[in-house]
């Protein structure tokens, strides 16, 4: 499971962190953005990415759900998992594929999410 | 809060000095009736003076109103009106003397006034403020030539133009005092006119008719009020199938008939409707009868009185509204469904043809009809209208006054007012405002299609309904706050019980045993609580940067504090960032005195930041720079508190934070976009 890659976008720090090491413990590689935009560069420059974890309320010009959408569009081998701790979101408002988690995230639901993607 | 009249003590309003000065302009305007009335001499041979004497093709009287000036008087000026963008004028308003510009093109503010930029060309003006005996500037008397007068205005010039200003609001000073005059005559026409129906009202209240009926005839001997009562020409008898043809078909079982009679089995006492054959108005009519038997026993004759109690009835009627629309009020949960019970009480019980609600939106310059009931046949009113609709009602109302108007054609100061209502159908209208904040916020309205004298008790039923209804809309919007902020309150606890679990989380993972652990996790809470309060305290949730730096370095340990140097201008910080900047301070001091400057005691450091702004954006940055401790070897694992400080500052947009390990000492470099830093 070495070398796979999955960035994690949320804008509260601490929490991004949280989520980080959660998954370092999976023994996933991990990178951050704290919003949507950094989240679009480091996809284009890092094309190895396997899985986004992301928040859904973010500044910049895209929240997450926008950034679901968009990447699912232009890097579709690319799982998503969205997470929220304001909104429940349902099949109709993720693209398809995604999966979606109530804030605060427990480490056991990221692990077969992930296990589920197969990565 | 809503209310018409709410003023509460310590309520501080800050005048817009513009506004309070366009206010005043539109009052004394609208107090001298002039704009848009036809040519007068006074005034022509004032600006035919005004230009020969200051020898400019252009003279002008010049009256600023909102979005255009208007010219009672005009020489060389073809339009009797511009728009506002147009009006040079309007740059007058504030002078207490003449304005003069000597080259329309060299001035900044006239050299785009398509006046100078095309036809005609203007060049030079000058112009005399018009002020009123209150002070308030309300127009100008002005010349304007199509050449440029580099020296202006002569001495004599000038001084004519002010004395000609002066006679200017002489004549309408003059104007205003035979209007006045006018004016109070026909209210008091209007009000001897109101006066005479009341007391018609009175009489039919208290009036008693009497009659008797022949049982075997049907003949009818009446009073003279009786035939007042019921609208019939004066006659001593009558047929009593010519009263029984009056009663509405609905109240057609009440009055007694020639069968009930003859047996006897009429109603002693019955209240009854007709619609009286003179004027065609629905009137309730009591009717109390006493039966005269003959020596057989059979029923000979019916006698009684009748009595007009139609004002009674409508009193009875306007109680049990108000009851039962104050009971339905307290069941509403919209203020749309609050606008629909009050309007249809108050159609209802007024018998009126509209009532309904405006809705002003401060900002916007459209008004809003949300619901209205309307009597059949009557076109409803829900839309939205513009505001310049009503100018002369809603300034009223805007003071809190409570407008009712019996006849629309009648009533000198509604001005254009008048056209809208006629537009509309609107005869006669109720208009009671509802103010929030001062503002006028909306107004409950009656309208009737035909003129009608409104009685004080009618009106104070209107006003009765508003105040109910107020209440009621102002309870619906503090639920509807309280929902809100209870919902924020719900995320912000969700937030930071997470900063909360990802600060446990963290501590205890990289932490050698638990005593650290809990030794860090214990500091890092308290810094949160710390930095919460400093939010709490601060205004709207927001708290500075010196407080946090200063707050938090002494948190850690006020002897150390003296040498930490911080200094930086005074910021504001919105509440997420200001919990990242305090643990990141956090992070810093510790590791400070852990193995950095502050771990010797000679060591220092220095924290200072500032904003920087480019053309794109602001940015808010703070350095930190320890200097004086032992030689810095770069961490060969990243620790928890690194990644921490790393990690960023919450809530901000293009932030970055550096971490650099100086041999002199640790440099930590923090950037945000200073909007987004600030944002709460």
């Amino acid at each position: 499971m070495a070398h796979v890659t999955i960035l994690v976008v949320d804008d509260e720090p601490l929490i991004r962190l949280d989520i980080a090491y959660m998954l370092e413990d999976l023994g996933y590689q991990t990178i951050e953005a704290s919003n949507a935009d950094e989240a679009m560069q480091l996809l284009a420059e890092l094309p190895h990415i396997a899985a986004i974890v992301t928040d859904v309320d973010m500044p910049g010009t895209m929240d997450g759900r926008q950034l679901a959408m968009t990447v699912s569009n232009r890097w579709a081998p690319c799982k998503l998992i969205v997470m929220s701790g304001h909104r429940m979101l349902t099949a109709p408002d993720l693209p398809s594929g995604a999966v979606f988690i109530s804030k605060p995230v427990p480490a056991r639901q990221l692990a077969s999410a992930l296990a589920g993607f197969g990565v | 809060m809503l209310g018409r009249f709410v003023q509460r003590p310590g309520d501080i309003v800050f005048e817009n000095s513009d506004r309070f000065l366009q206010a005043a302009r539109l009052a004394a305007l609208d107090d001298y009736q002039i704009l848009d009335t036809p040519e007068e001499a006074g005034f022509d041979d004032i600006v035919q003076i005004a230009s020969n004497f200051c020898q400019t093709p252009v003279s002008l009287v010049s009256f600023v109103e909102v979005g255009r000036q208007w010219f009672k008087a005009r020489v060389g000026f073809e339009a009797c009106e511009t728009p506002i963008e147009q009006s040079v004028c309007a740059h007058a308003l504030r002078q207490t003397d003449l304005l003069v510009i000597p080259d329309l093109t060299a001035d900044p503010r006239t050299r785009n006034n398509t006046l100078v930029t095309q036809d005609p060309f203007i060049r030079f003006y000058a112009g005399a403020p018009l002020i009123t005996p209150e002070g308030v500037v309300i127009g100008t008397l002005c010349v304007i030539d199509t050449v440029p007068r580099p020296t202006g205005l002569t001495e004599p010039q000038q001084q004519v133009l002010r004395a000609l200003a002066r006679q200017v609001m002489m004549q309408l000073e003059l104007r205003r005092l035979v209007s006045k005059t006018e004016e109070d005559a026909q209210r008091h026409s209007i009000d001897l006119r109101a006066s005479l129906e009341l007391a018609r009202n009175a009489e039919e209240a208290g009036g008693i008719g009497t009659f008797q009926v022949d049982v075997r005839s049907g003949i009818m001997t009446v009073s003279p009020e009786y035939c007042r009562i019921f609208g019939l020409p004066l006659s001593d008898t009558y047929p009593a199938s010519v009263s029984e043809a009056l009663v509405l078909a609905e109240d057609q079982s009440a009055p007694s008939n020639d069968q009930t009679r003859r047996s006897g089995s009429a109603e002693a006492a019955v209240e009854y409707r007709i619609r009286r054959p003179d004027d065609g108005a629905v009137r309730w009519i009591a009717r109390r009868a006493e039966f005269v038997r003959d020596s057989s026993g059979n029923v000979a004759r019916m006698f009684g009185v009748v009595q007009d109690i139609t004002e009674r009835r409508r009193q009875l009627d306007r109680q049990h509204a108000l009851l039962e629309a104050g009971d339905r009020l307290r069941d509403v949960g919209t203020v749309a469904e609050a606008i629909e019970v009050a309007s249809r009480a108050l159609g209802g019980a007024l018998g009126a043809s509209r009532a309904g609600y405006l809705r002003l939106d401060p900002k916007m310059d459209r008004v809003e009809v949300l619901r209205d009931w309307t009597d059949a046949g009557v076109a409803s009113l829900v839309g939205q209208h513009t505001r310049g609709l009503l100018p002369a009602s809603l300034e009223r109302l805007a003071a809190g006054v409570t407008m009712s108007v019996g006849n629309v054609d009648t009533v000198l100061w509604l001005g254009r007012d008048r056209d809208a209502y006629r537009s509309h159908g609107v005869a006669a209208v109720i208009n009671v405002p509802l103010l929030e904040r001062r503002e006028l916020a909306g107004v409950l309205f009656v309208h009737q299609t035909e003129p009608r004298a409104w009685s004080r008790e009618e009106i104070d039923f209107a006003t009765e309904i508003a105040d109910r209804t107020h209440s009621v809309i102002s309870r619906l919007e503090a639920q509807a706050n309280q929902a809100t902020l209870n919902r924020e309150l719900g995320h912000r606890m969700k937030n930071q019980l997470a900063m909360v679990q990802a600060i446990v989380n963290q501590s205890l993972r990289t932490a050698p045993d638990l005593a650290t652990a809990s030794r860090s996790l214990n500091a890092r809470i308290h810094v949160l609580a710390k930095a919460h309060d400093l939010i709490l305290l601060g205004e709207s949730g927001r708290t500075s940067v010196d407080q946090i730096v200063h707050d938090i370095t002494l948190l850690h340990d006020d002897r150390i504090e003296q040498r930490i140097a911080a200094k930086g201008p005074a910021i504001m910080v919105g509440s997420r960032p200001a919990l990242s900047l305090s643990l990141i301070l956090h992070e810093l001091s510790t590791n400070a005195a852990k193995y950095g400057s502050l771990s010797t005691p000679v060591g220092s450091v220095a924290i200072n930041w500032r904003v920087e702004r480019n053309e794109a954006a602001a940015r808010f940055l703070l350095s930190w720079k320890e200097s004086g401790g032992p030689p810095v070897n770069p961490p060969a694992t990243t620790g928890s508190g690194t990644r921490l400080i790393r990690a960023g500052l919450a809530g901000t947009f293009n932030s970055s934070v550096t971490v650099d390990y100086e041999p002199d000492g640790v440099r930590c470099t923090i950037a945000a976009d200073l909007a987004s830093f600030q944002a709460e």
